[in-house]
């Protein structure tokens, strides 16, 4: 029988117990060589200072995190490492796309393979400070990695939805051969909103999905939620150009025409976060044909934002209606398993009744395209402040949370980050929680490396595992401590047993 | 009793080069206590005995146990003690650091330790020399009045976007060049991660204003404060110790 496990694990180490950062707008990514190695980032600064910001790396599937430094750029007049984006390729591989502390400017990075204190090398560093939100995808085919890097670029003159494309990213010399390509050919061409999202199949597939504004409203922007598609790596001579929409005929399919997103200036938030540009695209590994596409909209009905999902199967040209809307939340992230599993990763503020308002994160899982009910799998439900209560200042910085989130399938399973209010209360997280730093879920209190200092609460980010084991299989990972007999199948005609012995436990 | 002057000049050079400088005692040898850096002959874990430099999220390692990657093939022996200089890499159950190099634990520990105190003082001089050196003018002022000059729209904004404020400034005496009377400057108003450090201004604040010419006029306004240190409440005593770099 078929059992279901759900991991969160607090990823800040012991030895940065007293942190108090704001690490909020995480991405991870999960070693396709293997599974156990895995990589996420955050705005987590480096501790101790200097000019390497770190990565977060598990070795044992999750379990334990390390800061590992390896980040140029960190540093100077903003003092973080901004936007981060990292994906592994093969032969365990690791691409990142960052803007830097020191600079705001774009670089690529590779490190082939991935090795822990090796500072990441850059493929790419753009000259100007014109790109925004760089978002990594990759795909692997005959033995090359195929590096996609979404972004939203100025260098013409509006923002403008691109993407970096290298065909041979892990052994090509720097630059790889990355090049840029624009999206969108309509017009008028107002700009894309920040997201720029990939997603690429083995079998040279390649969507992208994006938000390109319409008109300009005082509490909206009217976009068309567009979806693009390569068929061969983006490799020929007019790459994203294989869908057309039979209404214009011009490349990108417009799943959404004009319809509301709560982009504006000054921004709009749901509490503390800000909302207004959010898209996240997944394709079926096992079917190029099969594409999910979440984005955001509002405000509908006095809602600020809500989610939104719709499928195609005939590879973007026709699409479904809403496979499910969820109010008051951001931070869509889409990931389909090997087996057909959808993951639906999002973060939903919610007000209970007689109570003060929480950031729920969700994981929704399906298995038919929410023809039935999903499982609604509740990772963490935090409150939405970051400091103690009676605290009425603002947060440190925006994003409070982050601009988004993350949620990759490998295998049949579910690897997930996102961040919230990190106060050790057992009650914020349904399915239990692992802390790494120094806490107490008696008092709820955080404590630095002695264990004897209090630390004020603030925003981590935290890993979420989501898999399905036959039940013999979770019992094999109860660790050496139990023995097991197990008998199958007996038969016997005469059974004599000189000595039987079964140690169930050892304490 | 002061150092040597080699070994002050030694102090010195690897001080420039650390973030993390430590009295520490062998404890482990070719091991480690991360699983992200293998024991090898190149590491040692090791107990930190005494912190001579180290940033203030890094003040708590004291009686902890780092590893050490050592800067070359050398062979520790368990309960040696060494002055350790060196810059953190790994932070996981417990910190690694990489060696920049070390010192026998000298006879006069304080002299050591007032070294890496002047040297760690003269650093943060230069800094303020160099960001001093940036600036286009320097004045002590007074904010009057605070405005928004922001041009972004929706259509050109990012979430990166500075969003330009201005402060008229009376000018209380100039420092560096010869500004007077009242002045406006521009500051990044905006609270996104890129911009959150940038100083903000409010009415009624008195301090130093660091200014640039960042190449750029918005709302009329061509002076800027964007370093984090670009605005200093401090006293005379600050003023002077900027003063001196003019």
């Amino acid at each position: 029988m078929e059992k279901r496990r759900v991991r969160v694990v607090n990823m800040i180490p012991k030895s940065v117990s007293s942190e108090t950062n704001q690490d909020s707008e995480p991405q991870l990514t999960v070693d396709p060589e293997n599974h156990r190695t895995i990589i996420g980032t955050s705005f987590t600064p480096p501790p101790g200072g200097g000019s390497l910001a770190p990565l977060f790396v598990s070795v044992d599937g999750g379990d334990t995190w390390t800061l590992d430094l390896v980040i140029p750029g960190a540093g100077g007049v903003t003092g973080d490492t901004n936007d981060q984006s990292v994906r592994f390729g093969g032969a365990s591989s690791l691409y990142a796309g960052i803007l830097r502390g020191d600079n705001v400017k774009l670089d690529i990075l590779r490190s082939a393979p991935y090795s822990p204190a090796a500072v990441m090398t850059p493929l790419v560093q753009d000259p100007t400070p014109v790109i925004d939100q760089p978002y990594l995808a990759v795909a692997q085919s005959k033995g090359k990695d195929r590096v996609f890097v979404g972004n939203n670029d100025r260098s013409s003159g509006p923002w403008r939805g691109s993407v970096e494309h290298s065909a041979d990213a892990r052994t090509a010399p720097a630059p790889a051969g990355f090049t840029q390509y624009g999206l969108d050919q309509r017009l008028p061409f107002f700009r894309e909103l920040p997201p720029i999202r990939c997603a690429p199949h083995h079998d040279g597939t390649v969507y992208a999905g994006y938000l390109s504004v319409r008109k300009f409203e005082a509490t909206d922007s009217l976009v068309d939620v567009v979806v693009a598609r390569d068929d061969n790596f983006a490799a020929g001579a007019t790459p994203f150009t294989a869908l057309l929409d039979p209404g214009d005929l011009l490349p990108g399919m417009r799943v959404v025409k004009s319809t509301p997103t709560p982009w504006t200036f000054p921004f709009s938030f749901l509490g503390n976060q800000r909302v207004g540009s959010n898209v996240s695209i997944a394709v079926d590994p096992a079917n190029s044909d099969v594409v999910y596409i979440a984005w955001s909209n509002g405000p509908v009905s006095g809602v600020t934002q809500s989610l939104r999902v719709r499928r195609s199967t005939d590879r973007g040209l026709t699409w479904s209606g809403d496979l499910v809307v969820v109010p008051n939340a951001t931070n869509p992230a889409l990931a389909v398993t090997a087996h057909g599993r959808v993951g639906f990763l999002y973060q939903e503020r919610v007000t209970p009744s007689g109570g003060a308002p929480r950031w729920e994160t969700h994981v929704q899982v399906t298995r038919d395209a929410w023809a039935s009910p999903a499982e609604d799998i509740v990772a963490a439900t935090t409150p939405d402040t970051p400091n103690p209560p009676g605290y009425t200042g603002p947060h440190i910085y925006d994003p409070y949370i982050g601009d988004y989130a993350d949620l990759q399938a490998a295998g049949r399973e579910f690897y997930g980050i996102f961040c919230a209010l990190n106060t050790p209360d057992l009650a914020n997280f349904p399915h239990g929680v692992r802390f790494q730093r120094n806490a107490d879920f008696s008092t709820h209190q955080l404590f630095d490396l002695s264990g004897v200092t209090p630390v004020a609460n603030s925003i981590d980010p935290f890993f979420v595992h989501i898999s399905w084991h036959e039940e013999h299989e979770l019992e094999d990972e109860r660790g050496p401590r139990f023995e097991r007999v197990r008998v199958k199948g007996l038969r016997y005609e005469r059974l004599e047993i000189d000595e039987l012995v079964i140690d169930i436990e050892r304490k | 009793m002061a150092l040597s002057r080699s070994l002050g000049a030694s102090v010195r050079n690897m001080r420039r080069d650390s973030r993390f400088i430590f009295t520490g005692s062998v404890q482990g040898v070719a091991s480690s206590t991360l699983s992200l850096l293998s024991a090898s002959p190149r590491t040692a874990v090791v107990h930190v005995d005494h912190i001579h430099y180290a940033p203030g999220d890094l003040q708590d390692q004291v009686d902890q146990s780092v590893t050490l990657l050592f800067a070359d093939e050398f062979t520790a022996t368990p309960n040696q003690r060494w002055v350790f200089f060196t810059t953190p890499i790994l932070f996981g159950e417990t910190m690694a650091a990489r060696e920049v190099g070390r010192i026998e634990v000298p006879d006069d520990l304080e002299a050591l330790h007032e070294m890496i105190a002047r040297v760690t003082a003269e650093m943060r001089e230069e800094d303020v020399r160099a960001h001093v050196e940036s600036t286009d003018a320097i004045v002590r002022g007074r904010v009057v009045s605070v405005r928004s000059v922001s041009a972004a729209t929706a259509l050109s904004v990012s979430e990166h976007d500075p969003d330009w404020w201005a402060a008229l400034v009376q000018v209380i005496r100039s420092i560096k060049g010869d500004l007077e009377g009242e002045i406006e400057v521009r500051y990044p108003n905006s609270h996104d991660i890129r911009w959150h450090r940038a100083p903000k201004l409010r009415e009624g604040q008195e301090g130093i204003f660091m200014l640039h010419l960042d190449g750029e006029e918005v709302g009329g306004v061509v002076l800027s404060l964007i370093h984090p240190d670009d605005f200093l409440a401090g006293d005379e005593n600050e003023e002077a110790s900027i003063g001196q770099f003019v």
